[in-house]
This record gives structure tokens, C-alpha cells and sequence, in this order.
């Protein structure tokens, strides 16, 4: 055998092929150990110990990072004030000031007084004022931090926050596309809308139709949840509650293996846990936790003494009163005249998804959405309840 | 039975092992495939992190520690330091039948801070389970938070475990482990990248789907009715944690997770020791499988894709042995020109070959947490993960051998053993040198990420 026919006998695609194979599985391990030997000895780095949440955060962190950026060298202005330069960035320092309207401005503004634009004017960059602030109908703005109360006129739009260290009032149709924060009261007029919204005092535009006042049901007409031992249990399911599909989880946990929806107010002792939607009528009064898996819907005048959790979406009807945490995966609404407040700390509204304030309401902490919180009107409302909640009456009870 | 017969029974064993492990793996990937692009495709997290700060019940931390004397002082003065109201907070600092100076090093914590309280166990059952139940009963919080001795909780931590709790039905939360030592060797930095997988992407598309996330025994806390109404900890489980998650989820209990509750931990840097890990695991895994099986297969309370996913969690190790015998079968049929025989398989081998000699799917899991997390740079090394794959397919098989033979013949399991700590002088700083300085005028000081601490032993030299 020559040595040409010896070549032709050698399998060349077979080879070949795993050549190309051999090749592909050492590439494959040769990127990886040559990065390995590049990270070898580098920890991680990637959790901040130190991290403590704050609601104002971003006003905070701010106004410390500008008290840095303040000692950086400055040219004064032959009008008072000075600039700095930082990284191509101009920090402009000036007393109080007043912009007219359309006034615009790609410094960062750092005013030792108070400050005010006129109507659609545009600020891109944050802004700091150590007086009190007006903006101007219609403007557009990066950040807003001030060290007194804060004013913005309709259809302001914030590209990030608001913190006020005073009162922060949001005008019509104001949009915050991050948190609006204050130290003493917020103000949401019809259609502002925010990502979360926290102050000692959180209150929207009063309405037009006042919640009217409905009182708890006195004891002997409510449904005791879970009902006392002996209780009638064909009187119980006239009232909309199977004994049968109740059963404890836990020491003061009951869970109720179906849709809830009693046909009078009920006095809530323990925490309960829906598996299903869940309706309470007007009058009702919740002293622990309840939970439902599916929609829930707290009729006119409760009281809520516990935390509201819904795996969907959440109604809180007029006059509602609650003292600790509602939280929705889905949507929430608090109707006209819903209060939120509680002597011991701040309360909180968070929904997974849209977060809908009707006029009139009062909430002591904070409200926060994974989509938005928006301030709506009674007409709107109503369109959220029917297509979330079941018919229902006047009284609550479904029809 | 004649040679041409013991052939044909051969074969025919052969192919039902590689059917099996085509199936079983098949199941396995396509899990791994799902939850993952389930992950990748959510825009937002189902978490309770706006209303962290908003929920503060009376809690007790409990911290187990066994000659825990190198990692002690971190993880209490990073406790003493959380965000959390004292009043409200006390530390069960757990001595249990420590050798070393750890008790010391707890008595003078306590003697600084008055929310520490040490619990010193020279007697009864040793383990972590056993521990947790004596500190269960001294504990006076609505809700047990749980930290292992190496771990380093941040400020924010203890707030952020306790806040899913506002919903009545959460029995327990699991928080996201992070390995700091993963430039240390190549198994830390890989076990790194499991961690990632497990946490970013398995933990969170399980809690969004309404599935049971895991309950770790560490970084999670657990609500006292709750443990209650299942019967307590288990102290005779080697994985109280998995047998605690599947006997709350029986009972109608649900697991809440918390990806943004960080806290760093200590993987692993050597194969023994990752070794007796995965054994412990994977035993108590298994005995976990045997005994809550029915429990959870009878749930009331479980929906049917719960159960179906309780079950592969439960059965992940048997996955070990199963893809073993593939390949054994594999190469039974393939030297017996037989291969062909299966060819309505041709697709589904295709499909999961990679799975059975690289576990892509996991891969591809590990690769999609990294990039999740912001980390390409260590994704590139998800390649070599296969040489860990290997070893781990090792260790569980002798660990699932040694669990049935302990079954069948009643010998002991391998009981339970303390990981190694590698952090002897203060946790390390960025660039992976431990800086504590242990022989200082009778202080030890420890840097930690908050700065310098400051842990007063008398005689450190002894």
C-alpha cells in the first residue's frame, strides 16, 4: 500500500469532524478557566451591609451629595450667587429665585431661599431649594428637594422625585414618575398620579359627595367569625357562611375553603384566610388579618383593625376605617372617605399593580404601587367596582 | 438462563433505564427550562418590599453556633447594629456544646447588649434542630428569624424578613443566600453561580406562580403559630429546614420569599466539605420524600401543580442515580448495536443529550441568574460547572446508596456535622484576605462592611 492509498484509507471527515468537536469542547472550557483565572481572588461585592430603607431616600441622598458638591471651587455671578463646575455638570447657587414662564435651565439648582417657575417651564436637572417652591403650571422637572413646603400647579410632570421637608401639594393632574415624599402632609389633587406617595399625612382632593357615615352594625347583628361554639349552624348558612368550609390553620388562623360573601356585617376575632374571593358587607367589623386568594372587597363604614391582603384585587368601600397594611398582588381602590391611620405607626397601601385613591381620602403613612398611584373621580370608582367586585347593595350585602 | 437470554434481559433492563432517565430528565429540564424563562419574561416581582419598615412584631433571631468562635462576633454585632426597633427584637445566641471560646464570645455580647440573650447547651441531642428547639421555647417574638453562624446580615435585613408576614397565611420566609468567598477557590465561585439559580430564578418564579419556595433554615424567619400548629422542628430530620417547608405547605401554610433580603454566607471552598454538605442534603432530602410524600400527595390544601412541583423538589436527588444508570444503560445498548431500537426517542435523546452529560438545563438556569443579577463575567464560567456536576452526581449517589442501605439494614445515617468556616479572623474584605486582627492587646477586631468591630477578649491569647 503506497502512501496515496493509505491517505485515501485514513476516515478524513471522521477526523475532521472530531477535530471540529475537540476544538468546540476546549474553546468551551479555555473561555471559562481563562476567565476564572481573570475573577480568581475578587469576592463579591454586591450586597451593601449598610443598606437601611428610607422612604425619602432620594431627597436624602441628594441633599448630601450637593453639600459635597457645595465645597467644590465657584465662580461667582456678578448678580449674586456662583456656579460650579462638576464632570461637565454646572451647579448654579443662587438666592431666592423666581423663572419666568418657559423658562429653562440644564444646571443643577441649589437655591439658598425660596424658589418659583413660571407655567411650562423646563428644569432638567434636580433641583434644591432651602425655602419653599412654586412651580409653575405645566412644567417638566428632573427632581425636586425642598427644605420647606413645596407647590406644584396642574399638570407638573417630575421625570424623578419630590421630597419636601414641609407641605408638598401635587396639583391636577400632576405626574411623579418615582416617590413624592414630605415631612409634614401631601396634598394629591383629581388625577395626580405618583409611584408611591408617603408623608405623615397623605389626603386627596375632598369630594364632591361626602362618604356619608355608616356605622358599625350593633353586636347582636353581626356574624361572628369564627362563630361561637354552638352555634346555629342552618342560621349561619342563611347568613352566607358554611361552618363546613371553615377549619383552623393555626392558633387564631381559620381558613374558609371557598368564596365568602355573608349576607350581614360580620365581626372578624381571627385572622381568616379566603380561599376565594371575598366580600364583607357595610358595618363590618375586622379586628385580625384577612386574606383573600382571590378578590376582596370591604364594605361601606368597616372597621379594620387588622391587615387586608388580597392575591388579586382589593376594594376598600366608602368610610372605610383601617390601622395597619392593605396589600394587593393586583389592583387596589380606596373609595371616597376611606382612612387610614393608627396611633402606634404609619399605616400602608400597596398594590402589585395600579393603586386608585378616590377623592376624600386620608391616609397616615404610605401609599405605593407597582404601576401607579392615581387620584380618581366617583365616576371611575364606580366603573372599578363593577367590573372587579360583585353586584352589590346599598348595604353592602350581594345581590 | 443462557448467555443469548441474560443478553435479552440485558437489553431489554437497558432500555427501560434509558427510557426512564429520558423521561425523568426530560421532566426535570423542561422545569428548569420553564421556570427560567418564566423569570426572565416577569417584569415585576411579587414582593412586599414597599412595606418594609411598616409591619414590626416582636421577633426573636435565633443564631445556633457550635465552636463557632471565628465567625461568632460578625454575625451578632451585625444583629446588634439591624434597623430594628429593640424593644421589639431579641438575640437567642445558641451555644450549643461548644469546645471552643464561642460561649465566651456570646456571655460578653450579652454582657454589652441586653437584646442578646445566650443560651448555653451542654446537654440533650446535639444539631441544629435540637438547638432550635430549646430556643423555641425561651423565645418570646411573634415571628423566629433564623441565622446560621457565618452568616452576616445587613441592617435592613431583619424588617425585610418580617414584612411578608402582614399576610396571615405566610407560615415562614425564605431570604436570598449570596456566597462572599466566591473568588476564594473555583468551587466557591461555581457554587456561587448554583446559589443564583436556585435563589434568582427557581425561588422567585416559584413564589410568583404561587408554587412553594424553599425554606432554607437560614436568612428566613418562621411565625410561632405557625411551627406550632405542624408539630415544632424536627430534630431527628438532617434537614429540619425542607422537612419544616413541606409540613407547613401539607398543612395549608404558604412560604413567602424575599429576593431583595441579601445576606452573604460562606460557600464551601474544598471538595470534602462540599462533599458532607450534599450528602447531608441529599439524605435528608430523601428522607423527607419517604415521609412527607403521602402528606403532601393527601394535602387539602395544595392545588395539583403545588403537589407536582413539591414532588420534583423533594425528588431532585434521585435524579443523581437515575442519569447514571442512563449512561450505564446507554453504553449497555450501544456496544450491543441496539441503540436504534428506540427510536421514538431519536428526538427526546437529542434533546436531553446535553442534559445528561452536562445538565444544560441548569446551566442555562445559572447563566439567566447571572445576567439577571448584572454578572456576565462570572456566567463565563458556568462551563466548568460540569466538572462540579460530576461530583455532585458522585456524592449523591453514594449518599442515596447510604440512605437505602440505612433503610434496608438499619445502619446509621451519617448525623449531623457543622460545615467547615473558613473565616477564622473576621469576615474578608473585597479583596478576599481576611484583616482581622486577632492578637491585638486581648481585642479581637473585625472588619466588617459597617467598619470596625470591636469585640473585647480577655486572654485571646489562650
Amino acid at each position: 500500500m503506497n502512501v496515496w492509498e493509505t491517505a485515501r484509507a485514513i476516515p478524513w471527515p471522521f477526523l475532521a469532524f472530531g477535530g471540529v468537536m475537540g476544538g468546540i469542547l476546549y474553546l468551551h472550557f479555555y473561555f471559562a478557566h481563562s476567565r476564572w483565572r481573570r475573577v480568581r481572588g475578587q469576592q463579591t461585592e454586591d450586597i451593601d451591609p449598610s443598606y437601611v430603607r428610607r422612604e425619602d431616600y432620594f431627597g436624602q441622598s441628594f441633599r448630601i451629595k450637593l453639600q459635597s458638591w457645595l465645597e467644590l471651587p465657584a465662580v461667582a455671578l456678578p448678580g449674586g450667587g456662583r456656579t460650579i463646575e462638576k464632570n461637565g455638570e454646572t451647579i448654579r447657587v443662587s438666592p431666592a429665585l423666581r423663572l419666568a414662564d418657559r423658562a429653562q435651565s440644564d444646571d443643577i439648582l441649589a437655591i439658598q431661599e425660596d424658589f418659583s417657575c413660571g407655567a411650562a417651564s423646563h428644569l432638567s436637572r434636580e433641583i434644591y431649594a432651602a425655602g419653599n417652591v412654586t412651580i409653575g403650571t405645566g412644567s417638566k422637572l428632573q427632581a425636586l428637594a425642598a427644605d420647606g413646603d413645596a407647590t406644584l400647579a396642574s399638570d407638573v410632570e417630575v421625570a424623578r422625585w419630590v421630597d419636601s421637608w414641609g407641605e408638598l401639594r401635587l396639583g391636577r393632574n400632576c405626574v411623579i414618575h418615582s416617590r413624592a415624599t414630605a415631612r409634614k402632609s401631601i396634598f394629591l389633587d383629581a388625577g395626580v398620579q405618583a409611584r408611591s406617595v408617603f408623608a405623615p399625612e397623605v389626603t386627596t382632593a375632598p369630594a364632591a359627595v361626602d362618604a356619608g357615615s355608616n356605622p358599625i352594625a350593633s353586636p347582636e347583628q353581626l356574624l361572628q367569625i369564627p362563630p361561637a361554639t354552638g352555634a346555629d349552624r342552618s342560621a349561619l348558612i342563611r347568613m352566607g357562611l358554611d361552618p363546613a368550609k371553615l377549619m383552623t390553620l393555626g392558633a387564631e388562623c381559620w381558613i374558609y375553603a371557598g368564596s365568602l360573601r355573608p349576607q350581614a356585617p360580620v365581626h372578624l376575632t381571627a385572622q381568616l384566610v379566603v380561599r376565594g374571593n371575598c366580600s364583607i358587607p357595610a358595618g363590618s367589623l375586622l379586628e385580625d388579618n384577612l386574606k383573600a386568594s382571590g378578590d376582596l372587597f370591604i364594605g361601606a363604614g368597616s372597621e379594620c383593625k387588622g391587615n387586608l391582603i388580597s392575591e388579586k384585587s382589593l376594594g376598600v368601600g366608602p368610610g372605610v376605617h383601617f390601622a395597619r397594611i392593605i396589600h394587593a398582588d393586583g389592583e387596589i381602590l380606596l373609595c371616597n372617605g376611606v382612612r387610614g391611620e393608627s396611633a402606634k405607626s404609619p399605616v400602608a397601601v400597596d398594590a402589585g399593580s395600579w393603586l386608585y385613591v378616590e377623592q376624600g381620602v386620608i391616609v397616615r403613612g404610605k401609599l405605593s404601587s407597582g404601576e401607579r398611584v392615581r387620584v380618581v373621580a366617583r365616576p371611575f370608582a364606580e366603573a372599578w367596582r363593577r367590573k372587579h367586585l360583585p353586584a352589590r347593595t346599598e348595604s353592602g350585602t350581594a345581590k | 438462563m443462557g448467555k443469548a437470554d441474560f443478553l435479552a434481559v440485558l437489553i431489554v433492563l437497558a432500555k427501560v433505564g434509558v427510557g426512564l432517565a429520558i423521561v425523568v430528565l426530560t421532566l426535570y429540564a423542561v422545569r428548569h427550562y420553564g421556570l427560567t424563562l418564566y423569570r426572565l419574561s416577569l417584569k415585576r416581582l411579587r414582593d412586599t418590599n414597599e412595606l418594609v419598615g411598616f409591619l414590626t412584631p416582636r421577633i426573636s433571631v435565633l443564631v445556633p453556633m457550635h465552636n463557632e468562635e471565628g465567625v461568632a462576633a460578625d454575625v451578632l454585632q451585625a444583629l446588634v447594629e439591624c434597623d430594628y426597633d429593640h424593644d421589639r427584637l431579641e438575640i437567642l445566641a445558641i451555644d450549643d456544646r461548644s469546645s471552643d471560646r464561642t460561649g465566651h464570645i456570646i456571655d460578653l455580647f450579652a454582657a454589652e447588649h441586653s437584646i442578646i440573650k445566650p443560651i448555653h447547651r451542654t446537654r440533650g441531642a446535639g444539631g441544629k434542630g435540637a438547638a432550635l428547639i430549646d430556643a423555641t421555647k425561651q423565645a418570646t417574638g411573634e415571628i423566629l428569624l433564623l441565622f446560621d453562624a457565618d452568616y452576616f446580615p445587613g441592617r435592613a435585613m431583619l424588617k425585610m424578613l418580617v414584612s411578608p408576614f402582614c399576610d396571615p397565611e405566610i407560615g415562614a420566609v425564605m431570604g436570598r443566600v449570596v456566597p462572599h468567598n466566591t473568588g476564594s477557590t473555583l468551587l466557591s465561585a461555581l457554587l456561587g453561580l448554583e446559589r443564583a439559580a436556585g435563589y434568582q430564578i427557581s425561588q422567585q418564579a416559584r413564589f410568583n406562580l404561587g408554587l412553594t419556595p424553599q425554606f432554607g433554615g437560614t436568612v428566613g424567619g418562621v411565625r410561632v403559630t405557625a411551627l406550632r400548629a405542624v408539630g415544632g422542628w424536627n430534630s431527628a430530620s438532617l434537614t429540619e429546614d425542607t422537612d419544616l417547608t413541606f409540613r407547613m405547605a401539607a398543612s395549608g401554610w404558604k412560604i413567602g420569599y424575599v429576593n431583595r433580603a441579601e445576606c452573604y454566607e460562606e460557600a464551601p471552598e474544598s471538595w470534602p466539605v462540599r462533599k458532607k454538605q450534599i450528602v447531608r442534603w441529599a439524605m435528608g432530602h430523601t428522607e423527607c420524600l419517604h415521609r412527607l410524600g403521602g402528606e403532601v400527595w393527601s394535602s387539602r390544601f395544595m392545588s395539583r401543580f403545588e403537589k407536582l412541583d413539591a414532588f420534583f423538589v423533594l425528588g431532585c436527588y434521585w435524579t443523581a442515580p437515575i442519569l447514571v444508570m442512563g449512561w450505564l444503560a446507554s453504553l449497555v445498548l450501544l456496544f450491543s448495536l441496539q441503540a436504534h431500537q428506540v427510536p421514538i426517542f431519536a428526538v427526546a435523546l437529542s434533546l436531553v443529550g446535553y442534559q445528561l452529560f452536562g445538565s444544560q438545563a441548569t446551566f442555562f438556569e445559572m447563566g439567566a441568574a447571572a445576567l439577571l443579577d448584572g454578572k456576565s463575567r462570572p456566567a463565563d464560567l458556568v462551563p466548568l460547572n460540569l466538572f462540579n456536576f460530576f461530583a455532585s452526581t458522585g456524592a449523591i449517589c453514594e449518599a442515596l446508596f447510604r440512605y437505602y442501605s440505612g433503610r434496608i439494614f438499619g445502619s446509621p445515617g451519617p448525623g449531623w456535622h457543622k460545615t467547615k468556616r473558613y473565616r477564622e479572623n473576621g469576615l474578608r474584605n473585597g479583596n478576599g484576605n481576611g484583616n482581622g486582627n486577632g492578637n491585638g492587646g486581648g481585642h479581637l477586631y473585625i472588619q466588617g462592611a459597617n467598619g470596625i468591630y470591636t469585640c473585647r477578649l480577655e486572654e485571646r491569647q489562650q
